[in-house]
This record gives C-alpha cells, structure tokens and sequence, in this order.
C-alpha cells in the first residue's frame, strides 16, 4: 500500500513546511524584518510563460528598491505563488500567502483566478493588485483591497469593436470565445459595443480550451461569411484558431486581444495565417521613453521582454509606492493611500479610482506584419501616420 | 550403420516439483535416433509434467536433460524448438481464429530465418522463400491426410482431424524429435488404427517419436521400449511384452487387488 | 454539400491520427491482454522527438520532402526506442503479475514520460519550427467549393500508407505470423519456435513507431504540441480501439475514423461542447450491442 506513506510524506513535508515558514516570520517581526509581497500567476503549463514574466518583472522593481535600501527602512522579500491557471489552486496560493504574512500581493493573471482570490486577500485586509486580468467584475464587486495596473476588458472590448467600425469599416463580424472568465467577458464586452454601434454579430460561438481541432466550429461559422472574426482567448487557441481559420478557406480579419498577442501566437499560427490579424493591447512600452531604461535593464537580465513583464514591475512600483506613503504594512491604510493620488510609474503617472481600476485606461489596436505585432492606432482610436 | 554415441535425448535423475507436490521424482529415460518409445502411467503420473519439463515449459528442481549427450540447462521452449523438439497438446492447441494452412505455416517459424530489418523490408521481397514455406505447409498437410482442408477454418475440422493438424504443424518445423501427449484421445478404434499408421510413417521419415498415451493397444503395437510412471516415479521400463507382465505395472493401473 | 465535404476531410484526417494511435493500443492487447495506458506519452514523446529533429534538420540547411522524410523516421524511431524501453522495464518484469499491476505500472510510466518531457523540455508548449514547415503543405486544392488542404492529403495518405504497410507486415511476413500467434495462443506459439519476448518487443516497436509517426502528424496539423498532448489524444484513441473492437486492427483502423468522423460531425452539426459526450454515447451504444466492439471477436474462442 502506497497511498498512506505518501501522505504521511506530505505531512511531514508540510509540517517541515509550517516550521520553516512560522521560523521566517518569527525573524520577520513587526517592523524591522522584510516586507513580504506575493506575487502570483501561472508559474508553468502552457501559460506559464506569463506568470513567469509578471514575476521576473515584479522582481526587477523589488530588486532595484531593495538596491536603494528598501521601503521604511525594511527590505523586501517575494513569495512566489503558482496558481496553475486553476481558480482552486490560486484560492490555496491566497492562503499560502495569508500563512507567510504578505503585505500586499501582485497577481494573479487570469481573470478566473484573480477573483477568488481577491476573497481571500480582502477578508484579511491584504492589497491585490493584478498586472493582468482585465476582467469587469474583479474590480465591480466593492471589494477595498483590488486595484489593477491594466486595463478592462470592456475598455478593450469598446476599443476592439471601435476599431471594426472605425477603422476596417467592416459590418459582418463572428465572435468567438473559450468560455472563461477572461475569454467570455471580453468576447461580450466586444458585441455590447458592437451592437451600440448598430452591428450585429453574425455569428457567436464558445470553443472547448484545450483542444486541438477547431476546424468544426470554423466550419459553423463559415457560411455566414464573416469579414472579422473576433476571438477572446489566450494564443494558443488564437494561434490554433487564425491557423484553422485560413486552412479552412475563411479570408475574415482575425482580431482578439490582449490575451492572444505573444509570439507564440505567430509561431502556432504560422506567419502567413498570423499576417494582418489585430490585437487590442497597451500601447508599446518600448516607445515610451520613460520604460526604457527599465526595458533594457529586463531584458539584460531576463531576456525578451514579455507582454506583461512591464505591467508585473509597475504592479511592483505601486505596492511599494504605496507602503511608503501609508508609513506602514497595514493593508486598509496601504488601499486607502492608493486611492488618493498619483503614482509616478515608468508607464507614466497612474491614478485609481474609487473600485481601483485605473483612470486611463490605454488600449491600442496592433496589427501583425511579418510576425511582428506593429502599433496600428493611437489612444485616440486612429491609426498611427505613416512610419 | 554405426549406433550414435549418444541417444537424442536423455532425461537424468529428473524431478520437477511444484511447491510441495513432487510431480516428477528422479526420472532418467533414453529416447535413441530414430525410435518410438512410449510413456505411460495412470492419470497424474506426472508424463505431461514431464514432457513440458523436456520442451522448457516448467524448470526442473534437480537433474538433467541432455541433446545428443550435451546439457541443456535452463531450456525455454523457444530454445526446445530450436534444438529441433516440437510436440503436441493433450488439449489441442490450434490458433482457432486461423485456417489449416495458416496453422500450419506457423509451424514453419523457426525455418524462416528473417532478423528485424528483413522483417521489415524483406518480408516481402523473398517470393522463393514464400513458396518454399508454402510447399513445406502442403506437404505437411498431405502426410497427416488434410489435404485440400488447407483454406478451411482450424476449429472446423472434427476432432480427429484437428490432432491431425497439430501434428501437422508440429512437422512442419522439421523437427527431430516429436513429442505428441496422448494422440489417440476420443478417437474411435479405426481412426487409433490410422493414427498409429501415421505416427509409424512419421519415424520412418527419419523423426524420433516419443509418445504418452493411455490406449494400451496403440502403445503395444507401436512402441519399441515402454516408461512406466506412477505418483511421479519410473516403476518399470521395458518392451513392450515384459512392459505388461510386470506386476508393478498391472498393480498400477488395476490398484492393489 | 461543401460544407459536409469539407467535414467530412476534417474528420477523416482527425480520425486517421485517432487510427495510427488505436493501432499501438490494439496490438498490444491482442499481444498481452494489456490496456497500455502509457501509449498516448509514447505519442507525445514522438510528436517532441519530431520537433526537435526539424530544429536540427533546419539548422544542416536541408528542406521540403527530405526533411519531414527524416522527421518522420527519426520520431518513429525515437518512439520505437521508448516504447520498447516501456515494456522491458515497467511491463517484462510483471508480465505474470496480476493485471492490476500492469496497469499501475502503466500508469506510473505516463507520469515519468509527461515529467521526463517537461523537464527536459521546459513547462511550455512546443511549436513546431516555422523554417522546418514546407511552405507547400499549407497549399489547398479547392473541390466542390470546399478547401481540402495538401497536407490533409498527405496526411491522410501517409496515414493510410502506413496502415497498409501494417497489414502487409502482419498478414504475410513470419514477424506478422509469430504476432497473431502470440496472440491467440502464447503456448502453443511458444512451442513451434516463437519467441515470446521478441514477438512482445516487435509488437511495442511497430505501436510505438506508428504513434511517433502519428505524433508528426499532429504537430504538422496543429504546428503545437505540450506534455500533456497525450492524455487526451490516449484516452481518444483507446475508445476508438475499443469501439472498433480491441484486438482487431482492422477495428482500430475503423472505429479511429469513425470516432474523427463523430467527433467533427456533432461539433459542426451539433454543439461543439457535446462533441465527446457524443462520442462515448456512441461507445456505450455500441457496447450494449456488441460488447466486443465493431470487428472484434469474443474471447471466449481463445484456448
């Protein structure tokens, strides 16, 4: 019989665990010690790419504060968390935080995960700021503790369908979504506004994540000849879809969001089925002269930059930012300060308003050239002039 | 003709035991070139025990079994077939979802000579070999007297026959020595009659014969030396005329009177 | 009428990978009475050796036929040497254990090989490298209004060639002969010569191969592939297998199209999201009318 010496390892494990932890923060102390902040996502698994660039990012802005000694005189210590894209397992990451006494966590990056979490952390009185998930509702429940550094998806979703309009001046557009929090909430956000407009969807479908074969749904979709075919997702189904999509004869624009552009997108889909699909997403950090210090010092160390690793080190500047204002770890007085004032950030100043969303909220359109994701329109929804 | 040194096989104070049970108990025997010799003894004697001790079925716990004189330890039957033993079942053993001459033709594996590669890309190219195989199945069949049955399915055929087809296959792996385990069962006293003509003609092809069987009359008329086994033990050997006088032996079959 | 053409490809190609799968299940179980459940790794072993030769092959300049030529063979092989390696360390050992063990063993060796991947590979997905794909598989012959894509074609075909090249090997070469002898009787196959072992490890091989091949298939089809493309792709495959009828190969070959086909059909025509509710309906349906599965034959027969 196995099963029982396998849990009395994971007892023993844990125990050992509880020890080591209960050591850490006896040493921690009040004031004095380091400040623990969480930082949660998928840390492996097919998103883990992103939990991993959040946390390189956090890091590099915890690193460098530490550099210049720290926050209240108090060094600060990460705690890594991996949610596994599993909204059970990130409510068990929360507690694991709650046990190593965070101060604030940053995290987690789908949406599915982030709120229930974000349960956990307001019940204890411990500040959330997700770098990542866009979804309406993690910020729409009046929960004091939430604030995000990205967007909405109904932000995006409003520019995305905007942009059909405005700008591909199309009229018959397909919408797809993998039926999560994050894929489906945008997905709808994206037909609200397009019906506004006066389009109406001529089709809209749910796909099963994780599969392979899209080509059935593709095929449903069809007939009605679509000239956009908009899916809220993650790339890997991007990838799959905009593949599929073009094998099977259907010329539609594929446009999605930020979930979809990775390069992993272009590499799944190939790059003649990845060329002119369009991604609503933050405007490119590389031409901001304020990131750009901050770039090349991440890629320096990380390597390429990934799509969220900026928005995981402004996370960071916040939290920090905001314990040094509050003049202690006290999670409530951390929200409240928050709230109030502006945050100098390598994006730019950044102000929350009173659900923590942040006030602007910039989403532009990219269009893929060759494999590369090009910044199509500015924040004002027009295109870019000419290069 | 000058006699062999050593007879084919030879069996050398051979015990098999299953867990406690002594199945065969320090057994030697003598099977020469060219002979039919016989095993007989009530029901759980310990032949079959023996005869799968002799094809690598079961490992002896003590003794020998020697080829031509020399050793051979640890035998598995792969190997058995390989020295040139095949043998029969006392249940038949056919590949029932096969035709005769699909049977058959298995029977010809160990003649085919065909490494990983060549089964891969030679299986086909070797059509002399194929019809080489083939003509070894047809003549096999005809010699047991199946010819014509070779597209009919194995388990078709009457019982009789499907002996037949067993011994068949067995020969058609060129065997020098046949093992056949009780041949004559259920059949009728002239299909016995024709049996023992076939197992006759199989030692005039030059293939030695050794048989287990209950028929007495089959075992007198073919054997040129009989082993007597009971509970496990040899208690006599013999032709066949001292064989059946033997009190030991009368005692055995009959019981104590 | 396109449309259902077009379907009908979809899952024809869908259920070719389904087929070259169920075949390493089928066999073995003829062979072993055994449920390999560590089947759909070898498959995923295969469709990550296949990538990682286009990386190489790539990288010594050679393209097109030539290079998915040696992808296929060097994923086959690949997949041969683990299925191989499979049976000699987690099965040979406990082959007159009980059944449960077996499974369990089975069980325990999907863990290392999914693990065994990713840690070598990293956590991520695998994409099959852009400079390694002949441009003129993404080709599309249009016919009757549908688009049939060249490398469905090929696929198909390369599928079906190897599936033919299967029964050649198992119905006329003596390898083939030794197989369906093992199968119906390990004894009586033992006792003409056959030597059980290798009749196991050829069985494990030729399965093996065909899921490495299979597993190029679907990182040609998909361009992705992850550690965990296994487990669904096994468990899809067995019920093929065993709605065919398992043992049969003839019944892997059908009840692998005919699962494709189910699966395409009910997503397109029905609900994409009831598509494999749909297909094990089917397997139960046609278990309660011939429990031994389309083709195969009641084990009662065996001796």
């Amino acid at each position: 019989m196995r099963a029982p010496a396998i849990r009395r390892l994971c007892l023993a494990a844990g125990s050992l665990l509880s020890v080591v932890l209960a050591a850490g923060i006896g040493s921690a102390g009040p004031d004095g010690g380091p400040i623990r902040i969480g930082v949660a996502g998928p840390m492996d698994g097919d998103q883990g790419k992103m939990g991993q660039d959040i946390l390189n990012g956090a890091r590099l802005a915890i690193d460098e504060c530490n550099g210049r000694g720290g926050v209240l005189g108090r060094r600060i210590e990460i705690v890594e968390g991996n949610d596994q894209h599993d909204p059970r397992q990130a409510r068990q990451v929360a507690d694991r935080f709650l046990d190593a006494e965070v101060v604030g966590v940053i995290g987690h990056f789908n949406s599915d995960c982030s709120i229930p979490a974000s349960d956990v952390y307001a019940e204890e009185g411990v500040v959330q700021i997700t770098p990542a998930s866009t979804n309406p509702r993690f910020t729409d429940r009046g929960l004091d503790t939430v604030f995000r550094v990205c967007g909405r998806d109904d932000q995006q979703g409003r520019v995305a369908a905007d942009f059909v309009v405005d700008v591909l001046g199309k009229r018959r557009v397909a919408v797809l979504h993998d039926r999560t929090t994050y894929g489906q909430g945008l997905a709808d956000a994206f037909a609200v506004r397009l019906r506004e407009r006066g389009v109406e969807p001529v089709a809209e479908e749910g796909i099963v994540q994780g599969e392979q074969d899209y080509r059935a749904v593709l095929g449903s979709v069809k007939p009605h000849n679509p000239e956009v075919l908009f899916f809220g997702g993650i790339y890997r189904e991007g990838g799959l879809i905009a593949r599929q999509a073009r094998e099977q004869g259907l010329a539609a624009t594929f446009l999605s969001g930020d979930g979809v552009i990775d390069q992993t997108f272009v590499e799944i889909a190939g790059i003649e089925a990845a060329e002119g699909s369009c991604f609503t997403f933050t405007p490119d950090v590389r031409n901001m002269p304020s990131a750009a210090e901050t770039v090349r010092t991440y890629e320096s160390r990380f390597g390429e930059l990934g799509p969220y690793s900026i928005y995981g080190y402004v996370a960071a500047q916040v939290m920090l930012e905001g314990i040094r204002r509050a003049g202690g770890v006290d999670g409530l007085a951390v929200a409240h300060v928050l709230r109030e004032g502006t945050y100098e950030t390598v994006l730019g100043p950044l102000s929350f308003d009173d659900k923590g969303d942040t006030r602007s909220a910039p989403y532009v359109v990219y269009v893929t050239r060759g494999g590369k994701f090009v910044q199509h329109t500015g924040l004002d929804g027009r295109p870019l002039a000419g290069p | 003709m000058i006699a062999p040194a050593h007879p084919l096989l030879s069996v050398e104070r051979l015990s098999v035991a299953f867990g406690g049970l002594q199945a065969v108990s320090n057994v030697s025997l003598e099977v020469p070139s060219g002979a039919i010799i016989s095993l007989i003894g009530p029901n759980g004697a310990g032949k079959t025990t023996l005869f799968n001790c002799v094809t690598g079925f079961v490992a002896a716990s003590s003794g020998r079994v020697c080829w031509e004189g020399t050793p051979v330890g640890g035998l598995r039957p792969e190997r058995a077939a390989s020295l040139g033993m095949a043998r029969t079942f006392q249940n038949l053993r056919l590949f029932g979802s096969m035709t005769c001459a699909q049977n058959v033709r298995i029977g010809t594996h160990r003649l085919e000579n065909e490494g990983l590669l060549g089964a891969v890309l030679g299986g086909l190219a070797w059509r002399g070999r194929r019809e080489r195989m083939e003509r070894i199945v047809l003549e096999a069949m005809a010699f047991v007297g199946l010819e014509g049955e070779a597209d009919r399915p194995a388990t078709s055929l009457p019982y009789g026959l499907q002996r037949r087809l067993e011994i068949a296959r067995a020969l058609a792996s060129a065997p020098r020595l046949l093992l056949l385990d009780e041949p004559a069962a259920g059949m009728n006293p002239s299909e016995k009659r024709d049996l023992a003509g076939l197992v006759r003609r199989i030692r005039d092809r030059g293939v030695t014969v050794l048989l287990i069987e209950h028929d007495m009359p089959v075992v007198m008329d073919l054997s040129e030396r009989i082993y007597v086994l009971d509970h496990g033990e040899l208690i006599c050997e013999g032709a066949p005329a001292a064989v059946r006088s033997d009190p030991r032996v009368v005692e055995a079959y009959l019981g104590k009177a | 009428m396109a449309d259902f053409l077009q379907q009908t490809v979809n899952g024809l190609s869908l259920g070719c990978v389904y087929a070259l799968l169920a075949l390493g299940y089928t066999m073995v179980y003829g062979i072993l009475q055994l449920i390999n459940f560590a089947h759909g790794e070898v498959y995923m072993v295969g469709a990550y050796a296949g990538i990682l030769a286009a990386g190489w092959l790539v990288a010594t300049g050679s393209s097109g036929l030539l290079l998915l030529s040696c992808v296929f063979l060097f994923a086959m092989a690949y997949a041969a040497v683990v299925g191989l390696a499979v049976e000699r360390i987690a099965y040979r050992p406990l082959r007159d254990a009980p059944r449960l063990c077996l499974l369990i063993s089975a069980m325990g060796v999907s863990f290392f090989l999914q693990n065994a991947v990713m840690l070598t590979q990293g956590k991520g997905d695998k994409v099959f490298p852009q400079e390694a794909y002949p441009a003129f598989l993404d080709g599309v012959i249009p016919v009757a209004g549908a688009t049939i894509g060249v490398k469905q074609v090929l696929l198909v075909s390369s599928s079906l060639l190897l599936m033919a090249f299967l029964r050649v090997l198992v119905l006329h070469t003596r390898t083939g002969r030794a197989m369906r002898a093992v199968a119906q009787d390990r004894v009586a196959a033992a006792l003409v010569g056959v030597r059980i072992d290798r009749v196991v490890s050829m069985t494990f091989a030729i399965g093996s191969a065909l899921a490495g091949a299979a597993g190029v298939i679907v990182s040609l089809e998909y361009r992705q592939v992850g550690t965990t493309l296994g487990f669904t792709a096994g468990l899809k495959a067995f019920t093929a297998a065993v709605l065919g009828g398992i043992g049969s190969i003839p019944g892997a070959v059908l009840g692998g199209g005919l699962l494709g086909l189910t699966e395409t059909y009910t997503a397109r025509y029905g609900a994409s999201e009831y598509k494999d509710a749909v297909a094990f309906v089917l397997l139960i349906a046609v278990l309660l009318l011939r429990p031994t599965g389309i083709l195969g034959h009641s084990q009662a027969g065996r001796a």
